[in-house]
């Protein structure tokens, strides 16, 4: 066991950004006593290994929980040597350095910490939640920082006080639950007044809606299996770029050839297929969400489909 | 994570295989998934090899000219073409390009996209008048 205040490891000790964390019960504050956070109206939420944890397991998104302890590091920027995955959040949400330096900024969805890191590096601090056993590998990828929490927890029920966070970003996130609509608006009420939130969800069109047919059947299959499939697949088709079999196999099973390396493309066709929830949106739809929960300057953050982004007043 | 044994990526790679076979055979009979790309593949490998001589070509934008290829011979908007464009014989450089490379940059790129052939001469001069024979054939 290391020592050092910024470690999550030693939240006691005390990670800087731990006094944010709220009772998700009944909104109260929490005290920490060893490996517990406790709430006076008797609800206690764990610490295990490092991780704040309000929820009792990881629920609908186990094939999350496989997926980025598989690949922790594919796309985390720091570990690649590029820029892919700040290029990707400058896409999905518009966001560059001058709006996030010196913000407090809640990632909701977060996976490995990709997003949490290229933000926290840009100057915000970031508190990055998910429902999946991710939250672990986004614990290994980003202990060291004192600028980033990571806590596992349901974005339905979050332990945060409202009016919290200067910006909320949730990328590829929201149309993995039961109800992504119901999931953007209680993000809402976390953002402070004048506070920015954007999100991109998979668009409903071309290969998100084949795909979408293909997921009754793809999420039935073990994680461990498919995912073994996947690493035979996509290689396979790789090697046969410009064939009547790779073509046809691009329309009736859309995978990756995102141009980032191969193995991120085995991942990300993994990633498509596997999720138990897998919503499709307009961006009509999407603007028209943002709209109802009252937020303005609601526009479509990037040359993505689907990504909007809208600020509280 | 420790890597799978060749056994059990054998036994992946054959029951998911298996189990993709029949959703998609299901979701093809319910017309879930896009038949057409399955019947220009069938309809690709029973027919004979497309071979043609372009004619009518006419001036698209920048270098580029456009030609017809005809219906039926897959191209790059759908399952993928596998068209040769030829200069007197000789294959043009680069097949798939952009179609704005193409009119840019010219110097032999070409493009099969649904029943048009879109392509710029090696030297980018007018095909019309100078005075070379453009051919296509499916390789
Ligand atoms: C496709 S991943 C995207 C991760 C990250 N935003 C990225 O782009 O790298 C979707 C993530 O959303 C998480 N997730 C799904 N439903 C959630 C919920 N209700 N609460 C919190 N996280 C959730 C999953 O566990 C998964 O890690
Ligand atoms: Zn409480």
């Amino acid at each position: 066991m290391s020592s050092g205040a910024a470690s999550p490891d030693h939240v006691v000790g005390p990670h800087p950004l731990l006094p944010l964390l709220r009772c998700p019960a009944c909104g109260g504050e929490l005290r920490r006593d060893e490996d517990v956070l406790r709430c006076d109206c008797g609800a206690g939420h764990p610490i295990v290994r490092g991780v704040p944890r309000f929820v009792p397991d990881d629920a609908y998104v186990g094939s999350f929980s496989f997926e980025w302890n598989t690949h922790d590091r594919t796309q985390l920027d720091s570990a690649r040597g590029d820029t892919m995955s700040r290029d990707t959040l400058h896409e999905k949400t518009g966001l560059d350095a001058a709006q996030l330096r010196g913000r407090l900024v809640l990632d909701a969805g977060a996976g490995t910490g990709r997003f949490s890191e290229v933000m926290a590096d840009m100057g915000a601090r970031v508190v990055g939640v998910d429902l999946s056993l991710a939250v672990e590998a986004a614990h290994r990828n980003l202990r060291h920082r004192g600028d980033v929490l990571i806590a596992q927890a349901d974005i339905g029920r979050l332990p945060f006080g409202p009016e919290t966070f200067d910006v909320i970003v949730s990328i590829g996130v929201l149309h993995h639950t039961p109800d992504t609509r119901r999931h953007f608006e209680a993000l809402v009420p976390l953002l402070k007044r004048g506070g920015t939130i954007a999100i991109w969800v998979y668009p409903d069109e071309g290969d998100y809606r084949i795909r979408n047919q293909w997921i009754p059947w793809t999420n039935k299959i073990p994680p461990r299996l498919f995912y073994e499939w996947c690493r035979w697949f996509v290689p396979f088709l790789h090697r046969r770029r410009g064939s009547r079999l790779q073509g046809l196999a691009a329309r009736l099973f859309p995978y990756s050839q995102q141009g980032y390396g191969l193995e991120n493309d085995i991942l990300d066709v993994f990633d498509g297929y596997s999720p138990r929830y897998h919503g499709i949106h307009s961006p009509a739809e999407v603007i028209g969400w943002f709209e109802a929960a009252g937020l303005v300057d609601v526009r479509e953050a990037g040359p993505v489909r689907t990504s909007v982004r809208g600020r509280r007043p | 994570m420790r890597p799978a044994g060749p056994l059990f990526h054998g036994f992946a790679v054959v029951s998911v295989s298996a189990w993709l076979l029949l959703a998609a055979g299901w979701l093809l009979l319910r017309g879930r998934l896009p038949a057409r790309p399955l019947l220009l593949v069938g309809r690709a490998m029973l027919r004979r090899r497309h071979r043609a001589v372009l004619a009518d070509l006419q001036p698209e934008l920048g270098r580029c000219f456009v030609a017809r290829v005809g219906a039926g011979v897959p191209s790059d908007a759908d399952i993928g073409s596998r068209l040769v464009v030829l200069e007197d014989g000789v294959p043009l450089p680069h097949a798939h390009a952009a179609h704005d490379d193409i009119r840019r940059l010219g110097g032999g790129r070409y493009s099969h996209w649904g029943d048009n052939v879109y392509f710029a001469t090696r030297d980018d001069s007018d095909p019309r008048t100078n005075g070379r024979r453009y051919t296509v054939e499916e390789r």
